[in-house]
């Protein structure tokens, strides 16, 4: 599952970024890493692209083919430190 | 410490939306020096920071950067300074971080990548407002514990936290730099950031509740861009409507000018020069500074408040289809201004053929100095009166104007991407603010420095180029019986280009004032003013209005004509320039040039034909 398959206000949290070099240090200057939650906000008029992403406490802006690479999951990681409650 | 005879300096860094500029002006006041990095046409904004004791030191705003490991051009001047490898700047003293208090798990990481440089840093912990807010607080005793230097709390729009600022970097100037040390990998950046702002910041049960709201309705699918279209209508409406009485205002002061001139001095060329070169030419450029701070006001206004990047979200689909990005929407939009800071604005698009083929269309948009063409040929020729009871028809042509612009951008976007900056598309990936109130102060402080920067190319190179052509148009002094603009230089220049020209129904005074037009293009009304004024005795100069003389000598098919050159004429020298020095060369300025010149006869040309075929027929 990927960011842009979420039901927008589903909660979801970052499983893993499928990109690198540039692409993968963008994302992660914008604070998505492993473990970070994060929320499907907004979808564009026309084609539902771009799309708005809510990273932590962050509103991020993104195409769909970026958040095609970042994959999340459902449920918190038991490993990670706990997220501030929102 | 550095000599004595130097002031120690600061360099404000931190990511874009941050709220640095703010904190610059509020630190700085008024009084910055603003120029241009050599080589780059980067911005270098410095100021003084009164110190508590008494001493002062030098203050420069670094564009905004996420990280140390550059894309655009923007953050490598950043990196450069930082590192001491700017050429014209020398290594800042200490550095400010500024950070957004909202955001810290994901703005510590740059912190940190800043601390690893071994500079004495202080961490402006500001929009501390916002955070509360939102209804988190944060800990900066903790933060200070956990990052290892000074955190201030600030709240650059209300002047919060700026003493301690103040007191804070005094400090640090005494303190000496430690060796750099290596900097952790992306990832673990990123968790120490997040360990670090976990351990200082609580509470967030209603994070950004307020953007949210406002964000359901301003990122609706439907009302969403009907909105910006909304917002973009009364910006444009509001250049023309507002802006008519301090324009009436400033052009009863030239003409007051005009008649002490006109009783103090003899009859003679020094009269005729102040009256009809000096005074008629700066005067009809300076009378559209209303209309230039308005548009910047609405620029700074929806810069400020957070609405530009819903702006650049918005417009990112259209954008994509042409093979542009939402990104480019900002730069764009500036060049309603002037293309010149809208192509230096390309400077934040990381992707090298989105950046290009954005410069390459930055001056279809039509920037404030083709406002005063237009304003003068839709005065003379397009009737002022109410369409619909809502809109005036004058407004509505001006609009369509700038909507041909727009359109022409976006065709040849599309066609340059298909063509000469054919590749890969890059991404569109942008942090959207929270949304905040404007605040006058820096309001101010924007529109002063672009209303000045306006002023100062009216003081001089269009001064000047309106002086080189009254003498062009008044010498050699014609015999009488033949017409002075006709015999003059300019009159032969414009002789020369008229048979150019004279196909799309421009005639020989069009002409001429095409050649200073290069210049600055708001002085091609200027130079009308001067053509059309040099056959004139003084008196009627004071008396008739140039677009009165305009209605006397143009068929209307020629001001249509004029007005669609104007919409994609290549212009003018400044903008040729400043795309030199950001794509390294004469290459695309020429091309530029080419391409700009092919449309602009092709639509005055069409609409010309078009024009005289329907009021013919």
């Amino acid at each position: 599952m990927y960011i842009n398959d979420l039901t927008p206000g589903v909660r979801a949290y970052i499983d893993s970024i499928d990109a690198s070099g540039v692409d993968e240090r963008r994302l992660r200057e914008h604070g998505l890493d492993q473990g970070v939650e994060v929320e499907l906000l907004h979808r564009a008029a026309f084609g539902a692209d771009p799309i708005a992403v809510r990273v932590g406490n962050a509103c991020i802006a993104m195409r769909r083919a970026q958040a095609a690479s970042v994959r999340v999951r459902l449920t918190e990681f038991a490993d990670a430190p706990k997220e501030a409650a929102e | 410490m550095s000599d004595a005879a130097v002031a120690p300096m600061l360099a404000l860094v931190g990511n874009p939306n941050a709220g640095k500029t703010s904190l610059f002006n509020a630190l700085t006041g008024a009084r910055q020096k603003v120029a241009n990095y050599p080589g780059v046409t980067v911005e270098r904004k410095a100021g003084t920071l009164r110190l508590p004791d008494g001493s002062s030191a030098d203050l420069i705003d670094l564009p905004g950067a996420y990280s140390l490991d550059p894309r655009s051009p923007d953050e490598a001047v950043t990196r450069n300074v930082l590192l001491g490898e700017q050429a014209g700047e020398r290594l800042p003293d200490a550095i400010v971080a500024v950070v957004d208090s909202t955001n810290l798990r994901s703005q510590l990481r740059f912190v940190l990548e800043l601390k690893a440089l071994g500079r004495p840093l202080i961490v402006a912990l500001n929009m501390m407002d916002l955070a509360a807010r939102d209804g988190l607080t944060v800990d900066a005793e903790r933060l200070e514990q956990e990052l290892g230097v000074p955190v201030i709390p600030t709240v650059a729009v209300r002047r919060r936290g700026l003493d301690e600022l103040n007191a804070a970097a005094r400090k640090m100037l005494d303190i000496r730099a430690v060796a750099p040390s290596t900097s952790l990998d992306l990832p673990a950046l990123q968790r120490e950031a997040r360990r670090i702002a976990d351990a200082a910041v609580s509470g967030g049960g209603t994070a950004g509740g307020f953007t949210r709201r406002v964000d359901r309705i301003a990122l609706h699918p439907l009302i969403g861009p009907l909105l910006l279209a909304a917002i973009l209508f009364l910006m444009f409406q509001s250049v023309f409507a507002w802006a008519e009485l301090p324009m009436n205002m400033i052009d009863s002061g030239i003409g007051w000018l005009q008649g002490v001139v006109a009783e103090g001095l003899p009859p003679g060329p020094i009269r005729a020069f102040l009256i009809e070169g000096l005074l008629a030419g700066v005067g009809a450029v300076v009378i559209f500074l209303p209309q230039i701070v308005i548009l910047f006001a609405f620029i700074l206004l929806l810069e400020q408040s957070g609405y530009m990047t819903r702006a650049a979200f918005l417009m990112d689909r259209l954008m994509a289809s042409v093979g542009l990005s939402g990104r480019a929407f900002i730069p764009l939009l500036s060049s309603f201004a002037c293309a010149i800071p809208g192509i230096m604005a390309t400077r934040t698009i990381a992707d090298p053929k989105d950046r290009l083929t954005t410069i390459l269309i930055a001056p279809l948009m039509t920037c404030s100095a083709r406002l005063p063409v237009y304003a003068v040929i839709i005065a003379a020729f397009i009737p002022n009166r109410s369409v619909g009871g809502f809109a005036n028809l004058q407004g509505l042509v001006l609009f369509g104007l700038y909507a041909f612009g727009v359109i022409g951008a976006l065709v040849a976007a599309w066609a340059l991407r298909m063509t000469v900056t054919k590749g890969a598309h890059g991404g569109f990936l942008m942090e959207m603010p929270k949304y905040q109130l404007p605040v006058i102060r820096d309001l101010a402080i924007g529109l002063w420095q672009r209303a000045w920067a306006f002023l100062r190319r009216a003081g001089t190179i269009i001064l000047v180029s309106t002086m080189v052509l009254w003498v062009f148009a008044s010498y050699p002094k014609a015999p009488a019986g033949e017409s002075q603009v006709e015999y003059s230089v300019a009159g032969r220049i414009g002789g020369a280009l008229e048979h150019v020209f004279s196909p799309i129904g421009f005639n020989r005074e069009i002409s001429i004032a095409l050649v200073p037009g290069m210049a600055a293009r708001e002085v091609a009304v200027a130079a009308l003013g001067t053509v059309y004024a040099i056959d004139a005795d003084d008196e009627e100069v004071l008396e008739t209005e140039l677009a009165d003389r305009l209605r006397a000598a143009w068929p209307l098919p020629t001001a249509l004509a004029f007005l669609a050159w104007f919409v994609f004429a290549p212009q003018c020298i400044s903008t040729f320039a400043v795309t030199r020095r950001e794509t390294n060369g004469w290459k695309w300025p020429a091309f530029m040039f080419g391409y700009l010149f092919v449309m602009a006869y092709v639509g005055a040309g069409l609409t010309y034909w078009t024009a005289v075929w329907l009021m013919g027929g």
